[in-house]
């Protein structure tokens, strides 16, 4: 990997990203495509040796398909510890990856919108962000199909016609499509009703993780909702039938808090104290925390969405004013883009940028006047 | 209750070795298979992974110095190539073990599945697929001496399932006859 193209990744925020500041509660879905390799053990038993081999197979296939331009790609042993955590944050690669180091590689398109990991927990793991609601997971899975018929022309996958595509973990073969759904629950996050949330999705099978997961990243409200494989046949019908219900259960639910913070009076009364807080702090300027920064980001963007604060932008412009605040201050990105290695410089970028986005340049400013009650 | 070999006391663990296509067993008691070295009697692997450090690495001959304990000499000869466990319980391709796989609920290798179906699929469904699947994989991904060794290795599995040991000996010579791919 060159620093050049370690420059490019950076020039552009990924896909999903750019949906963070958006309306609404599902934000995107992300389709993943899971294959393995006849003749190479699953990556978690393979040795660098069978890694770097079954990778030699797989990258000629990568850059043979249709309408992908990969712009980076590195060997896990060519990053440093900065370009990985740097990679974690902005979600391009995983936990696992980040350990990994000979033979797995990780491959990112010029819209940054598709990833390929190589030899992560299997040894193709294809990865494309769709934005839109839970409606465009047909369209999604369709993409992904396709792209899955293209690798079985290219790659001796590992399938049988029992199990479908074959997983280092037995209940995840089937179609080798599982699709993860970008989340906004601002309301339910404020009204601590997220382990309940959680609980519900347990019961169906499909986990959430928070999108910023350092220390309470939960505050910022964004997650990923990962819902279970999809087997093959009728059982799959079934199971995208399940996760498009549960997807519309918990958007219900979310809906309902955010509107029982404008409806109920002691609920009015706790998110209108917490707006005011976070407004004084905004002006004040001080400095903050990234886990602090991610929860006044959220709960302004929640305010404005709900009626109770006014900002000077257009409502589109103010929506992206949020979404690269979420991006901008994290901290291995304002050590890599501003050089600020120490903690306590970056809790005061924090505090300044903060001040100049939201006061300054949105001018966030409170509504209660409106209110019904 | 067939009583222990050393101790006499009701047995719980019984060694199974065929030999020129004839049964012969080992029944220990609890406190005996533990001074030897078998924690669980479920799993050869966990088994494997008990031996004391002195006999690590080299199942059969601890099986040997076992029966050579318990056994007058001359009764039972158990041969070194006789791998009927590791036969049963590795991936031959990645030597993943059955025993690994119920630690982990992870396999090894594609060819994990072949080896491992019948905990997979405890239906058995799974082996019933099998012509289905040679027929679907695509023929040039995979060489035919491959092909009849998956094959055969289902059919030991299931002869080992149905305890009938003579057809699942006759199964892993076949197989033994098959080159390495």
């Amino acid at each position: 990997m060159t620093e050049k193209s370690f420059q490019r990744l950076l020039s552009k925020p990924p896909a999903f990203s750019r949906y963070l500041g958006q309306d609404g509660v599902v934000l995107g879905s992300l389709g993943i495509l899971e294959l393995n390799i006849l003749g190479f053990p699953f990556p978690g038993w393979g040795t660098a040796e069978t890694c770097s081999r079954s990778a030699q197979v797989v990258l000629p296939a990568l850059h043979q398909l249709n309408g992908i331009k990969w712009n980076f790609e590195a060997e896990m042993c060519k990053l440093n510890s900065l370009h990985r955590r740097f990679l974690l944050e902005r979600m391009q690669i995983t936990y696992a990856m980040a350990a990994r180091n000979e033979g797995c590689h990780v491959l990112v398109n010029d819209k940054q919108d598709t990833e390929a990991y190589i030899n992560d927990e299997e040894t193709l793991l294809l990865l494309k962000f769709f934005p839109g609601t839970e409606k465009s997971m047909g369209k999604a899975e369709k993409e992904i199909e396709e792209r899955r018929e293209e690798l079985c022309k290219l790659l001796p996958v590992a399938r049988l016609p029992r199990y479908g595509f074959l997983a280092s973990y037995p209940g995840k073969a089937g179609t080798g499509i599982w699709f993860s759904f970008l989340v906004r629950l601002p309301g339910c996050t404020l009204l601590r009703l997220m382990r309940l949330v959680e609980k519900q999705l347990a019961r169906e099978n499909a986990s959430l993780q928070p999108v910023f997961p350092r220390g309470n990243g939960e505050y910022a409200g964004l997650y990923w909702l990962h819902a279970p494989a999809l087997s093959a046949g009728t059982a799959g019908i079934e199971a995208k039938r399940q996760v498009y219900h549960m997807l519309k259960a918990m958007s219900r639910q979310e809906i309902e808090v955010r509107q029982s913070l404008i409806s109920k009076r002691e609920c009015n009364r706790f998110i209108r104290k917490i707006l005011v807080n976070d407004l004084n702090k905004v002006e004040k300027g001080g400095a903050t925390s990234f886990n602090n920064a991610l929860r006044i980001i959220s709960e302004l963007q929640l305010g404005l969405e709900l009626g109770l604060l006014t900002t000077t932008l257009p409502r589109t412009e103010a929506r992206n004013c949020f979404t690269t605040a979420y991006m901008d201050l994290a901290p291995t990105a304002l050590e890599i883009q501003h050089g600020l290695t120490n903690v306590r410089k970056r809790r005061i970028a924090r505090g300044v940028y903060l001040h100049s986005m939201l006061s300054e340049k949105m001018g966030l400013k409170t509504n209660f006047t409106n209110m019904t009650l | 209750m067939k009583p222990c070999d050393i101790c006499g006391k009701p047995a719980s663990i019984f060694l199974t070795q065929i030999k020129g296509g004839k049964l012969k067993e080992l029944a220990l008691c609890k406190q005996c298979a533990k001074e030897k070295g078998f924690f669980d009697p479920h799993k050869l692997s966990l088994a494997e992974n008990a031996i004391p450090s002195e006999l690590s690495g080299d199942v059969e001959k601890f099986i040997r110095q076992m029966l050579d304990a318990v056994m007058p000499e001359g009764i039972m000869e158990p041969e070194m190539d006789e791998k009927i466990p590791d036969m049963l319980t590795k991936c031959p391709t990645c030597h993943y073990t059955l025993g690994q796989f119920r630690d982990t609920g992870l396999l090894g290798c594609p060819d994990c599945y072949k080896v491992f179906g019948a905990e997979i699929d405890p239906t058995g469904e799974g082996q019933d697929a099998d012509d289905e699947h040679d027929a679907e994989i695509k023929p040039d991904s995979i060489d035919p001496p491959t092909l009849e060794r998956g094959r055969l290795e289902l059919l030991l599995q299931k002869a080992v399932i149905e305890e009938n040991y003579e057809e699942a000996a006759r199964l892993r010579d076949l197989i033994k006859k098959i080159p390495e791919t």
